[in-house]
Order: C-alpha cells, then sequence, then structure tokens
C-alpha cells in the first residue's frame, strides 16, 4: 500500500530535529528541576558537586546542554527563562541574560540563537572572536564590542554601549551600528507581525502598519482571522468608521474567517450609525443569536417601508 | 572486508530509537538508576514529541505535552513490569496527556480572548510556508478523525511501523489493528476531500 503524499508531507513537517529536541530536554530539565534539584544533576550527567561550584552557579538558570549523555560541552549552553549573571561562555565573552537562548559554536566562534528576552554581551576587543546573535528577525555579527540583544513581541532590537556591530535584519542589508545607538528589526513572519501589532499600544498608526504587513504575508487562516480582527476593530477605536466597515465586509466576505459574531457586530453598529438601516443587513445575518438578528432586521426592514 | 557505512549506521540508530531497551538496561531501569532512566529517556526524546505533534491538535501546545509526559516517565517508569510493555506505556502516558491537553483546550476556547491556535515554535513560519500549511491542513484533519483511527494512521502511515509493531503500542490484535487502519485510510481520504484538500496539493514539495 503506498502512503497518502499528505500524509508523508505531514511526517517530514512534524519530524523532530536537533534543536527540538535540545528544546524539549531543556524544558523537561527546568521542569524536573522545580521538583527535585538532584534530579537534575543527574540528567545533566554532572557530579553534583561540579555542577553546583561550577557554571550552574554562576548561572542560576543557564543550564548545560549535553550531545546526547556525553561529555559537557563548554559552548553548549541553554539559558532558560530567567536570569543568568557575567557568564564567560568562552574565553573573552561574557553573556548576562534575562530570557531565553541557545549557545552553540566553538570558543572563537560563538553563535547564540536569542529566542525572547534580553541578553548583554560583551566581548574582548582585538581577540580574534567572531561571535554571533541571532533571531528570527536578525543576525549581529561582532568583533569586539558591548552590546545588547533585546528581543520581544515588538521585534528585535539591537543597542550598542562600546564598538560598534553589523546588523542584518531579515530581507534587509547588514548596517553597522555604532556606540550609543540602537536598530530595532521588524518581525517579519505573519505571526511575529500579529504579535507586534498586538504589543504596540493601540490606536498607534505603526498597528495598522503591521496588521497589513502581516495579512499580506498570512498564510495560515487562524492568523489571518486575528490580524483581519484586529484590524476591524483597530480603524473602529480610531473613528475611521467606512475604513472599518469596509474592512468589517472584506473579513465576512472570507468564509474561512473566524470571530465573525464580533466582526460582525462591530460592522453592524458602524453601520446603524452611519446609514441607520440602509447597509446593516449584511452584518445582522452573521450574528449567532439569529432570533436578535430577525428581529433587529424586521425593524430595519419596516423603518424603510415607512421611510423613517 | 566489510566496512560500515555511515547510512547503514544511521539507519541503525534510527531503528533503534524508542525501542525497549536492553535486558540489564531494563533491570536498572526498574531498580530506579537515575542514569538508567536518562539513558531511556533519551532514547524516546524524538519518539514522543512527534507523537505530540502527529496526535496532538492545532489548540494543543505539543512541546509542554511532550515535557509532561517526560516528567510522567522520569517519575514512573521504573513501575513498568517489562521492557517489552514499554512502547505501549509510553503511548498510553502520551495519549491520556494529550487528553488531558485536549480537555483543557475544549475549555478554554469558552474563554474569551484566548488565541485559537498555538503558534508552531519552530523556524519562521513563513519558511516553507505552502508544505507548513499543508501539514497544518493535515493536522486540522486528523483532529477530525476519532482517536482510535487516528493513532493507528499515524503510527502506520505517517511513521511507518508494521501492523504488528501498531498492534503491540496499541494494545490491539494484528487483525483488528489491520481493519481499524482500512478504516483510518479511507476516513482520511474522505475528510480530505471534504476539507478541499485538492489533487494539486496531495504532493506538496
Amino acid at each position: 500500500m503506498t502512503v497518502d503524499p499528505l500524509l508523508s508531507l505531514f511526517a517530514h513537517e512534524t519530524e523532530a530535529t536537533p534543536v527540538d529536541l535540545t528544546r524539549l530536554r531543556a524544558r523537561v530539565r527546568a521542569a524536573e528541576s522545580k521538583s527535585a534539584a538532584s534530579s537534575v544533576m543527574s540528567w545533566l550527567g554532572l557530579p553534583g558537586t561540579l555542577a553546583v561550584g561550577g557554571l550552574l552557579a554562576a548561572a542560576a538558570t543557564a543550564i548545560v546542554v549535553l550531545p546526547g549523555m556525553s561529555a559537557p560541552d563548554p559552548l553548549a549552553l541553554s539559558f532558560a527563562d530567567g536570569a543568568a549573571a557575567g557568564v564567560e561562555v568562552a574565553p573573552g565573552v561574557v553573556m548576562t541574560a534575562d530570557g531565553a537562548g541557545e549557545l552553540s559554536g566553538t570558543e572563537t566562534a560563538p553563535r547564540l540563537a536569542w529566542a525572547s528576552g534580553a541578553v548583554d554581551i560583551s566581548v574582548e576587543p582585538g581577540a580574534g572572536l567572531d561571535v554571533q546573535v541571532a533571531t528570527d528577525e536578525a543576525t549581529v555579527r561582532v568583533v569586539g564590542t558591548v552590546f545588547r540583544v533585546e528581543r520581544d513581541a515588538l521585534g528585535t532590537t539591537v543597542s550598542v554601549s562600546r564598538g560598534k556591530v553589523a546588523v542584518e535584519c531579515v530581507d534587509q542589508d547588514e548596517r553597522f551600528v555604532p556606540a550609543e545607538q540602537s536598530i530595532t528589526c521588524l518581525p517579519t513572519s505573519a505571526a511575529g507581525l500579529l504579535g507586534r501589532a498586538q504589543a504596540l499600544p493601540p490606536g498607534t498608526e505603526a498597528v495598522l502598519a503591521a496588521v497589513e504587513a502581516g495579512l499580506a504575508s498570512a498564510p495560515d487562516s487562524a492568523i489571518q482571522t486575528e490580524l483581519s480582527a484586529l484590524r476591524v476593530d483597530h480603524l473602529a477605536h480610531t473613528q475611521q468608521f467606512d475604513a472599518a466597515i469596509a474592512a468589517a465586509e472584506r473579513h465576512l466576505a472570507v468564509p474561512e474567517m473566524g470571530r465573525r459574531a464580533e466582526v460582525a457586530r462591530i460592522g453592524a453598529t458602524l453601520a446603524y450609525q452611519r446609514d441607520a438601516c440602509g447597509s446593516v443587513s449584511p452584518f445582522l445575518s452573521e450574528l449567532p443569536d439569529e432570533e436578535l438578528a430577525a428581529s433587529a432586521l424586521s425593524a430595519c426592514q419596516d423603518r424603510n417601508a415607512t421611510g423613517e | 572486508m566489510h566496512e560500515a557505512d555511515p547510512n547503514d549506521e544511521r539507519e541503525e540508530a534510527l531503528r533503534s530509537v524508542g525501542r525497549s531497551p536492553a535486558p540489564r538496561d531494563w533491570d536498572a531501569v526498574r531498580r530506579g538508576d537515575r542514569l538508567a532512566i536518562n539513558a531511556l529517556c533519551e532514547n524516546w526524546l524524538p519518539t514522543v514529541l512527534q507523537w505530540c505533534r502527529r496526535l496532538a491538535g492545532p489548540r494543543i501546545d505539543a512541546d509542554q505535552a511532550a515535557q509532561e509526559v517526560f516528567i510522567v516517565v522520569l517519575r514512573r517508569v521504573h513501575t513498568v513490569h517489562r521492557a517489552e510493555q514499554l512502547p505501549s506505556w509510553m503511548f498510553a502516558v502520551t495519549r491520556r496527556v494529550l487528553a488531558q491537553h485536549r480537555r483543557r483546550a475544549w475549555v478554554r476556547k469558552w474563554i474569551p480572548g484566548e488565541a485559537p491556535d498555538i503558534a508552531d515554535p519552530r523556524a519562521d513560519p513563513s519558511r516553507h510556508t505552502e508544505r507548513r500549511q499543508t501539514a497544518r491542513q493535515v493536522q486540522a484533519i486528523l483532529e477530525q478523525m476519532p482517536e482510535d483511527l487516528r493513532a493507528v494512521l499515524v503510527l502506520c502511515d505517517v511513521e511507518g511501523r508494521t501492523d504488528p509493531e501498531a498492534a503491540d503500542i496499541l494494545g490491539l490484535k494484528v487483525g483488528t489493528a489491520k481493519s481499524r487502519l482500512r478504516r483510518a485510510r479511507q476516513r482520511f481520504k474522505e475528510l480530505c476531500i471534504r476539507n478541499g484538500l485538492a489533487p494539486h496539493q496531495r504532493g506538496g514539495k
């Protein structure tokens, strides 16, 4: 029997990669450590005294990630959510982390994949170190400097205290950021842009820009639904009523879109305010309370008939 | 003299993942030996994570579920009597954890303001968008299938296990597993058509 190609694709897309396994290992250890510190020592494959006296003591929440259960590699380090102060991850490279990420690479070329939160990095100048930090939005390359990489829902912000770093935002050219300056790389994925739009102060123009960019690249109907509903809500709250009604109509015109009742309520309210009963009926038909919708529709039809 | 082929070694390593441990290792696990249990967990990491991803619906955080499975394994695996029972025990734990998550997700969806789907924690979702989107559609279709059909389809047609292997994991007779697999394939096909997975999408590059 030939396996359905859709299932083959599904198998491939859901395969566990080494990065996934590293993350899961770290999560299990972190969860287990909450209930039994001794279990963590054992899971790490380290003698308790070494682990306590060494790296773990310096970085409270930094967890050594071992390739399988073999000897520890000093540059395989996972920062779980939390704070780790002044960890010398390689000669001449000191990191203070408050967030989550994974370090790999070699002593002279450390590579930090930073997932969330902030990390301050100090690199000794002139030591021939090639340090790189990557997030979903940016790659930061540095030779001798002090800088901070912060990743949150708004994007990745690189702030340079001393020296100079090269930052390459996704889909953009590399730019140099000198001391005392910072740069923010915006999310590029639909999910990231949705996160940015939700994290921005409501009512600002940047919200709409993030929503529109997200809608342009949204591959997923769930994300598209959220972005489109957010657009309606944003336009209504910034009193762009015509645009909000049009956005609500566009939302409801796509059968796959969710949050229909919520969008329909906004659309119906605005349409009624603008045109009385004139353009309210398409929205009423989307309301989940059919009785209420039918009675509102009937009232509108009566008004139209009597010319009110 | 036959030299070891790295591909053969890799295949062998893949085959050994998620299998029962050797008797000596199993004795150590039964005694509660931490290193032996850790080694066993390490061996099962990919299998359990993949089970969680493949059996969980779009509203469940598969990574979180896998983590919870291993917390149970670390604490309870020494209570499993025989090594041969390990795959079915591991699968049963995974199913129980996923069932708990499914119940929580069911409750969550009635709470206003909750996100409907769990974001994929892996690399940038804009990459390989089409394949990822198709995979999510397949996941949604699997979620619509009865749990027993979904399980046998995932074990046999997604993971490539034989009928006897799947029967062993599911605690079924081989004949039952075979007939269930036939029904699962038929149901999956029907749901694909009903959900508009068009023929041109059925290969995904």
